[in-house]
């Protein structure tokens, strides 16, 4: 019954609760924008570790991302490994270089990850099932993701990366981060032949696997202590956090999206209070009324906060299903990886209930002015 | 005329509200200028090296299509370039991105390290001391105050690693980090040598960035590029400081998502801010619906009536547009002390979202005719 009266409230005048949702859903959906972009940018920071099977890693002291590091020599690596409680050391390179679009006659940039096709550093058997391929000298894996910049390949086509011909065996999904227009996998002697340095000069990560029982934390801390200080050691989240605080914090892309999100959370409240107290004003009467017939306060409140409730989750529900067309469109248009998860839409269902609630307790000040002396 | 004060005196009528609706509107404002200043923030500071050119004319490489780029041509080219008549003197730039050793922590980060002749340097730098001779002696570097802050605590004075090279910090001068690089550096030629010293030092010579060219007055840009065009041999390409300084912007909005990030974030703040000012006037018009239908029963037509609530409705945005505006100039500020994106207000770009204000309110007064003409004064009384 209580339920009952607020929904009546609301839908009394449909028309104003039409207009009323449509603001709601619009503050909603630019937060889900903002958020989405945020994350966006923190998938594309994490995507090239999130592909790879590791508990650790050991790179330069002088590390900034992992397309802008120093090599770290495989000595440290065999010196890592001998730590108990560290299973395998895994060496990977990374370069950045030119992939030639020949139909352009325009080079573009490309991320070249250098791995052991025997001693695969990727989690997907898929990708591990392909590295057969690059076995063969001057072969090539490119990534699906890449940008259309890169122009036509296929399997078996002959491509250039820093004027090295070679031939592609195969593709595979990574998604190419943010600095790299696309990015290809290919061995170690293929690496050494496009980035003019081999694996005698280092590598640019290692990744360590730990045994099965080993704990994470003292193993780590024991490689730590083993190692001299021209090599950090990093947990996998260690890694990855730093990986995005990089690109989200250090390069202006976190702030942006943050402020955004406030203002529109700022805006959704702003709205919503009007709504509320609007529709207070107007039935402030009504509210009167039920006073003198012997309500409590509470009940009215109650009413009150059922409808900011009502409103605030109308509003969320549209906004979700409008967020889902603006993300794919946003994919189709920039291949940014904004996706729906689940976490977004809760966090947003959270900030949206949050956004009902500060808009409510301004507005619920009103009612103390119904006043039953006051009606007649 | 008067259906404008009309307008101006039905919604002062509700003071408390007015407040409040000009509040929401202001709203809508903010987001709009926020969305604005974020594309402009970073089209701004990924141009920002154009603007520190002191040159009418800037040679670079053919395929370089923009200034964060690293393809590099002959100096051999540009002196060639300055025995081209109109061409009165110029200087060359060299640029290359090294990695600076944070002296406090010893972390790594990248910059550009832009290498000049400081007898001539070809740069007008804002803030800097006005002479750049100190970086004649080899090891000195002027550093950009507005590098980003994991760079450290850098002054006149500091010593750090830069490439390959140890320097010491002999001036500073405002640029601003961007996407690219987290910093910048002047070095003298000899400096920037040092500083790259693991390259082919013949090469390293040679190979220069930019071509910076000053013109003799009254020579005429157009004509003078075609003439070197014609002159040399094709393996560059030759522009003025504003072409530059357009491809540059263009660039970002181009290569980079931010088109539509920040293009699709104004829309919906458009949209926000047209559902909120239709909703104000509609309950404006809700609560003078007496009013209206008064001034229809004593002949008023349908169009007065609607000019009143277009005149409402645009007084709205124009009240809230000014508070948005002051609110927009404490934002701007807060963020770019927050982070070194450049968050410039020009007159254009205020008239723009002036602009975009007035089409909100004119967009929600046309949604409220409906409710305009449906009057009947005959249901009233």
């Amino acid at each position: 019954m209580r339920t009952l009266l607020s929904w009546h409230n609301t839908f009394h005048n449909w028309k104003r609760a039409l207009a009323a949702t449509a603001g709601i859903t619009f503050a909603v959906l630019l937060i889900f924008m903002e958020v989405g972009f945020l994350d966006a940018a923190r998938i594309n920071a994490a995507q090239l570790y999130e592909s790879m099977e590791f508990d650790a890693v050991i790179v330069s002291q002088g590390y900034v991302s992992a397309q802008r590091t120093l090599p770290v020599s495989a000595y440290r690596l065999l010196q890592a490994g001998n730590v108990p409680g560290v299973d395998a050391t895994v060496p990977v390179l990374i370069e950045t270089a030119r992939w030639m679009n020949v139909a352009e006659r325009r080079s573009r940039s490309c991320r070249v990850i250098g791995v052991d096709p025997i001693q695969s550093p990727f989690r997907d058997p898929a990708l591990t099932a392909h590295l057969d391929g690059i076995q063969r000298p001057n072969t090539v894996l490119v990534d699906r993701l890449s940008s259309r910049k890169y122009g036509a390949w296929e399997p078996g086509a002959r491509v250039f990366i820093n004027d090295a011909p070679l031939t592609v065996t195969g593709e595979f999904s990574m998604g190419t981060g943010l600095i790299s227009d696309g990015g290809v996998i290919v061995s170690r002697e293929t690496f050494a032949e496009i980035a003019g340095r081999g694996a005698d000069q280092g590598y640019d990560i290692g990744l360590l696997r730990l045994t099965a029982d080993a704990d994470p934390g003292p193993v780590i801390e024991a490689v730590r202590a083993a190692l001299p200080d021209d090599v950090l050691v990093l947990s996998r989240r260690e890694i990855i956090e730093r990986e995005q605080f990089f690109w989200v914090n250090l390069k202006p892309v976190g702030i942006m999206f943050r402020v955004g999100a406030t203002v529109a959370f700022i805006i959704g409240a702003v709205i919503l209070y009007q709504v509320l107290a609007l529709e207070i004003g107007n039935r402030l009467n009504e509210f009167a009324t039920l006073k003198a017939m012997g309500y409590a306060p509470e009940y009215l409140y109650r009413i009150g906060a059922e409808q900011a409730l009502i409103y605030s989750l109308l509003g969320y529900l549209p906004a979700f299903v409008l967020a889902l067309g603006l993300y794919a469109l946003v994919f189709r248009l920039s291949r940014l990886p904004l996706f729906m998860d689940p976490g977004r839409a809760g966090m947003v269902l959270l900030l949206t209930l949050a956004m009902a609630a500060v808009a409510a307790a301004l507005a619920l000040r009103k009612l103390h002015q119904a006043d039953p002396a006051e009606l007649f | 005329m008067h259906l404008v004060v009309t307008a101006w005196r039905m919604l002062v009528h509700n003071r408390p509200r007015l407040l409040l609706s000009c509040l929401s509107i202001a709203f809508a404002v903010v987001i709009m200028f926020m969305q604005m200043g974020f594309f402009n923030g970073l089209n701004d500071s990924q141009a920002n090296l154009a603007r520190i050119l002191d040159a009418d004319l800037v040679m670079s490489h053919r395929d370089k299509d923009n200034l964060k780029s690293t393809e590099e041509f002959s100096r051999k080219r540009w002196r060639q370039a300055l025995a081209v008549p109109g061409v009165e003197s110029g200087s060359y730039l060299y640029a290359s991105a090294s990695y600076w050793w944070n002296p406090q922590d010893g972390s790594r980060n990248r910059l550009l390290v832009l290498g000049i002749d400081p007898d001539n340097p070809g740069l007008r730098l804002p803030g800097a001391a006005v002479s750049l001779q100190p970086l004649k002696q080899p090891g000195t570097i002027f550093y950009d105050r507005r590098s980003r802050k994991e760079l450290g605590n850098v002054d006149v004075g500091t010593e750090a690693t830069l490439g390959q090279a140890r320097v010491r910090v002999a001036g500073l001068f405002d640029l601003g980090a961007n996407f690219s690089y987290e910093g910048h550096v002047i070095a003298g030629t000899e400096t920037f040598f040092r500083i790259f010293s693991q390259r082919d030092p013949q090469r390293l010579a040679d190979r220069i960035s930019l071509g910076l060219l000053r013109l003799q007055p009254g020579a005429d840009a157009g004509k003078v590029s075609r003439q070197l065009l014609d002159a040399l041999p094709g393996d560059f390409t030759v522009m003025t400081r504003a072409q530059l300084e357009a491809r540059e912007k263009a660039y970002t909005t181009r290569a980079t998502p931010v088109g539509i990030i920040f293009g699709l974030g104004l829309v919906v703040a458009l949209v926000i801010g047209i559902i909120i000012c239709h909703q104000l006037l509609f309950n404006e018009i809700q609560d003078h619906l007496r009013q209206f239908a008064t001034l229809k029963a004593i002949g008023y037509q349908a169009r007065h009536l609607y000019l009143i609530v277009t005149s409402e409705a645009l007084l709205l945005s124009v009240l809230g547009f000014l508070p948005g505006l002051a609110a927009t100039f404490a934002l701007y500020r807060a963020i770019e002390q927050l982070s070194e994106i450049v968050m410039h207000l020009s007159p254009g770009r205020i008239l723009f979202i002036l602009f975009l204000t007035l089409l909100m309110g004119a967009a929600s007064a046309a949604l409220a005719l409906k409710q305009v003409i449906r009057l009947d004064p005959a249901d009233l009384f």
